[in-house]
């Protein structure tokens, strides 16, 4: 098995950055994968497309899924992964926006392992990035291993 | 007797038939007879004309042979053809006018030219005979004779002589009918009669109404015995009468007739004395009159029956029946012992006499009557005019004696009656009868007088006669006459008041645009008012009749009886809510109310349908289902705008929060102080924003959210928020009072949101109290009501008005933090819980919100509520 690695599916460039800092700073050293909508998450999952060159069987340790996406939105991405019985164990954590209580009914229903809400203020963010990597890159044994 | 006509038709028909046969034969040799003089005749015809014939066929005058031959023909009608043969046997002439036939060529070389031979011809038979011109010779005539005419004179012969003994046979038949009409028949039925007579029978009727036989003798003897019939007949009729008048004057008679014997026993009784005994008259015989005799007459009855054994009568007495029904009837009883078939038996009569003992009793009742009435009455002699008798009321009202009133005339009593006008009174009345009504004036014994109204009556006849006066004071009746008069009034008055509310009812219905419809219980409209002529189109004459079904489009005969009369009849009334059909075919949507119509005896009737148009109820409703859709619509394009704006807007200020932080982190010491608080404020403001954008989210959320309603307990959500307030700064003491089982009917998660800003607040403002305390509790002047309370900063009550409103805020900012959105969103969750919401503060004092909550689900009645706690 090659190196952990998390697959963060994030289409603002901006939070992008804020997030792979936030990272950064909790010392979690990791492999980012950056995949900016929907359909290129999949792809990447399933090595398909532009990722049809990739080994299939190189799972992320935990994916960071937003849910307002382009293409296919967040919970489409989750339906789907979760359909799969490759990815079906795989730990997604939806990081996104919004506090909707509905979105966040959806993403647990959906079978997603934790929800967080980015906060504005960039020291609550960190504070969350840093238990998020904590738990899922440290912490948590993922059952594919 | 019969036998011998039978013979005598037999033997006539036997005769006949045998003529008939001998008439047959006598045909045949009639036949032979004929056919053998024709031969005869013919053939000396033949040698008639023999010599003159052959002269001709000597001479060759063929011609006038054939003449010769064509007259024979002609001048006989049983000669059908003839021709000649010459000396050489070939034909000479014939008769035939087209030529000899065929059928007789063969005859001509004939061997024995006398034979005779016979031949068809012309449907008819004929014989053709050979007569030898000169015998020996071949020359020959030849005769054709037709049988055909022979035949017919012998039919017609024997036709005479059949139709000759028809004629005889008819007249025997005619002969032997007479015979038993006129002869057999009259002496068969008078010796029925006689018979009949002999046995006792007596016609009612002569037997003359059949004809009479016309034989002297026979009728003779019929007349005699119809005269013996008559005269017996008129014998029986008059002893029948005698005894039918008896039978009447016993049956008729008004006194009870008995026939007993000795012992007591009914035999015969007529109809009045079953009427006096009261049992039906096919009940008395055998019974005995001793079962109708009370016991207390036995002795009296004894003596009577010795009186009867040695006179031979008794009576007259009087004793009592016992009536069938019990009562006891007075009777007077007479009789005698008379000999019936060697048997005594006793002929009584028996009297009804209760009407006598009733006038009895009635003149005893009369006197009672007059000496108790408590009228005036009197009766007054018409010849003397003296008063006869007076009642009891006239004496006390005269203030008379008995005795004494009997002493006067009316004139004393009434002083301004004349005697002159009294007689003509009193003529008049005799005259003319009925009854007389004067009024006038009564004077009592010490002079005092009151008003009276007489009344006269001339009763009795002759020197029976008796007026009968009765006197009414009417000082007493004219203050019943106001009294009544008043009475009378008062009801009119009553009914006026009664006509105007019936008046007013009945203008309040014909007003009414609602219709009101009656119909009996066959579903025929009986009634048509209020509005109904406007609402269904059609007036009264022409709806009443017609069946209520038809006002209903929708509803066929049999739904129609169990959709509406049915459930009316049942239950009493019924409303619902159906489409209904003007006359002009539109539709109408009405509420309808059916009643049931009862009679006086309470009994069902028919129905009342009331019928109120709520057209434009419907219309309002459709209207009112567009606007919902629309603002559904409108709902869901701000419920996907608000959640882009929880996404998109909160985007960008994460950036300039996280950018401002990466700046202060990687280039802050390249910034001096200036630089970083402009950093900081830069994050401070994008942190605001975030706040404020989750609070009207949180407010927009309040409105769009679907409400679930149910129990909820109110203090525990408060603890559960005190505790998260008091995790979220550990370091400060408050007093919280929250009063348990605070239990309301509301949506649990909006209650949370409220008292998170109602508690927040008060645990924000206590933050510079020295002895913070917040309070929950249920309001004591207001049920349903609850109210947070603090004794934090509070506020000046004259910007209470704002308080409410999104975005307003009595502090500053940098003193107390917080969006101001806060207690508009708890407003609008109170408000959509149906409840209000107040504010009462004073600076420094602290500040209170008093809200109320339903209590309740909506439709439980509180006792119910409470019970089910």
């Amino acid at each position: 098995m090659s190196e952990k690695y998390i697959l963060l599916v994030e289409d603002n460039p901006d939070d992008e950055l804020l997030t792979v800092r936030a990272l950064k700073k909790n010392n979690i050293a990791n492999r980012i994968e950056v995949a900016r909508d929907g359909q290129q998450a999949i792809d990447f999952m399933f090595a398909q497309g532009e990722f049809s060159s990739r080994d299939p069987l190189d799972l992320p340790q935990v994916i960071l899924l937003d849910l307002k996406l382009p293409k296919l939105n967040g919970l489409e991405v989750l339906r789907e992964l979760r359909a799969n019985e490759r990815t079906r164990l795989v730990p997604v954590v939806v990081l996104t926006s919004s506090n909707e209580e509905r979105d966040m009914i959806e993403s647990y229903q959906l079978g997603a392992n934790s929800y967080v809400r980015k906060p504005v203020d960039f020291d609550q963010f960190i504070e969350a990035a840093r238990q998020l990597g904590l738990y899922w890159m440290l912490l948590n044994q993922t059952p594919y291993e | 007797m019969r036998l011998f006509w039978f013979l005598m038709i037999g033997g006539s028909l036997l005769v006949a038939m045998a003529s008939g046969l001998q008439l047959l034969s006598f045909q045949s040799l009639l036949d032979a007879h004929f056919k053998q003089g024709t031969r005869n005749q013919g053939e000396l015809l033949g040698g008639l004309m023999a010599d003159s014939l052959s002269q001709k066929l000597l001479d060759g005058r063929r011609l006038e042979i054939r003449e010769s031959l064509r007259d024979l023909v002609e001048q006989q009608d049983w000669i059908a053809y003839a021709y000649l043969t010459d000396f050489d046997g070939r034909l000479a002439a014939h008769s035939f006018e087209r030529g000899f036939p065929k059928a007789l060529l063969s005859r001509l070389g004939a061997d024995d030219p006398r034979a005779v031979v016979a031949f068809q011809g012309e449907g008819a038979v004929i014989n053709d005979l050979a007569v030898p011109l000169i015998p020996g010779l071949p020359a020959t005539l030849h005769i054709g004779i037709n049988e055909q005419p022979l035949a017919q004179l012998s039919r017609e012969l024997i036709g005479r002589v059949f139709r000759l003994s028809l004629v005889v046979l008819l007249i025997s038949v005619l002969l032997w009918w007479m015979m038993a009409r006129k002869i057999a028949r009259p002496l068969q039925r008078i010796t029925a009669r006689i018979d009949a007579y002999r046995q006792g029978e007596v016609p009612q009727q002569d037997a003359g109404s059949t004809p009479l036989s016309g034989f002297r003798e026979i009728d003779g003897l019929e007349r005699q015995l119809d005269q013996t019939i008559r005269e017996r007949r008129q014998l029986e009729s008059l002893l029948q009468d005698r005894e039918a008048y008896l039978r009447l004057l016993v049956e008729h008679s008004p006194v009870g007739l008995a026939l007993t014997r000795m012992d007591g026993e009914l035999v015969e009784v007529n109809q009045a004395y079953a009427d006096i005994t009261g049992y039906p008259r096919d009940e008395l015989p055998g019974m005995s009159y001793w079962q109708i005799t009370p016991r207390e007459y036995e002795p009296q009855e004894r003596q009577q029956l010795e009186a009867l054994e040695s006179t031979g009568r008794y009576g007259p007495y009087e004793k009592e029946y016992i009536h069938r029904d019990g009562h006891r009837v007075p009777v007077r009883l007479s009789g005698l012992i008379i000999q019936r078939d060697g048997e005594r038996f006793i002929w009584s009569s028996v009297e009804d006499v209760s009407d006598r003992h009733q006038a009895e009793r009635l003149a005893l009742m009369f006197e009672h009557l007059l000496r108790h009435a408590e009228e005036e009455i009197f009766l007054v002699d018409p010849t003397s005019l003296r008063i006869i008798e007076a009642s009891r009321g006239a004496c006390e009202r005269l203030d008379y004696g008995i005795e004494e009133l009997k002493r006067l005339t009316p004139m004393d009593i009434n002083p301004d009656l004349m005697p002159e006008q009294a007689r003509r009174v009193v003529q008049s009345l005799e005259q003319e009868g009925g009854q007389r009504v004067m009024q006038g004036e009564h004077r009592r014994r010490n002079g005092e007088r009151y008003p009276v109204e007489v009344r006269l009556q001339m009763l009795g006849e002759g020197m029976d006669r008796v007026i009968f006066v009765s006197v009414f004071d009417l000082s007493g009746l004219q203050r019943r006459a106001e009294a009544a008069e008043a009475e009378r009034l008062e009801l009119e008055r009553r009914v006026e008041e009664r006509t105007a509310s019936i008046r007013l009812q009945s203008r309040i219905i014909e007003q009414t645009s609602d219709a009101i419809v009656t119909c009996n219980l066959e579903g025929e409209i009986t009634g048509w008012y209020g509005g109904a002529a406007r609402y269904f189109g059609l007036d009264s004459e022409q709806a009443l009749g017609r069946g209520l079904r038809e006002l209903f489009p929708d509803a066929e005969a049999y739904a129609f009886h169990t959709r509406y009369i049915l459930p009316v009849l049942e239950q009493g009334r019924l409303e619902l809510e159906a489409t209904l059909r003007h006359a002009d075919g539109r539709s109408l949507p009405s509420q309808l109310q059916f009643s049931l119509l009862k009679d006086e005896q309470g009994r069902p009737s028919g129905l009342i349908m009331t019928s109120i148009d709520i057209s434009t109820i419907r219309q309002r409703e459709q209207e009112l289902q567009v606007m919902t859709r629309r603002l559904e619509v409108v709902n869901q394009e701000l419920e996907s705008f608000s959640y882009s704006v929880s996404h998109d807007l909160r985007a960008p200020l994460r950036a300039i929060d996280g950018f401002s932080q990466a700046l202060l982190e990687d280039y802050g010491d390249r910034l001096d102080e200036e630089g970083r608080d402009y950093l900081q404020r830069v994050r401070a403001g994008a942190q605001r924003m975030a706040e404020l954008i989750d609070d009207l989210l949180d407010l927009s959320r309040v409105n769009r959210s679907e409400m679930k309603p149910k129990w909820v307990d109110l203090s525990e959500i408060a603890a559960e928020v005190i505790a998260e307030l008091r995790q979220g700064e550990p370091d400060r003491s408050v007093e919280v009072v929250i009063e348990p089982g605070l239990r309301v009917w509301a949506d649990a998660r909006l209650m949370r949101v409220m008292l998170h800003n109602l508690l927040g607040n008060a645990w924000k403002f206590t933050g510079r109290t020295e002895k913070p305390r917040i309070m929950l509790r249920s309001s004591e002047a207001l049920a349903h009501s609850f109210c947070v309370e603090d004794n934090g900063v509070g506020f000046d009550m004259r910007h209470a008005g704002k308080l409410f409103g999104a975005f307003q805020r009595l502090h500053r900012v940098s003193e107390f933090p917080g969006t101001g959105i806060g207690l508009a969103t708890v407003k609008r969750i109170i408000n959509r819980h149906g409840g209000e919401i107040e504010a009462h503060a004073e600076p420094g004092q602290g500040a209170r919100f008093c809200f109320t909550l339903p209590v309740q689900p909506p439709g439980v009645d509180t006792t119910i509520t409470e019970e089910m706690e």
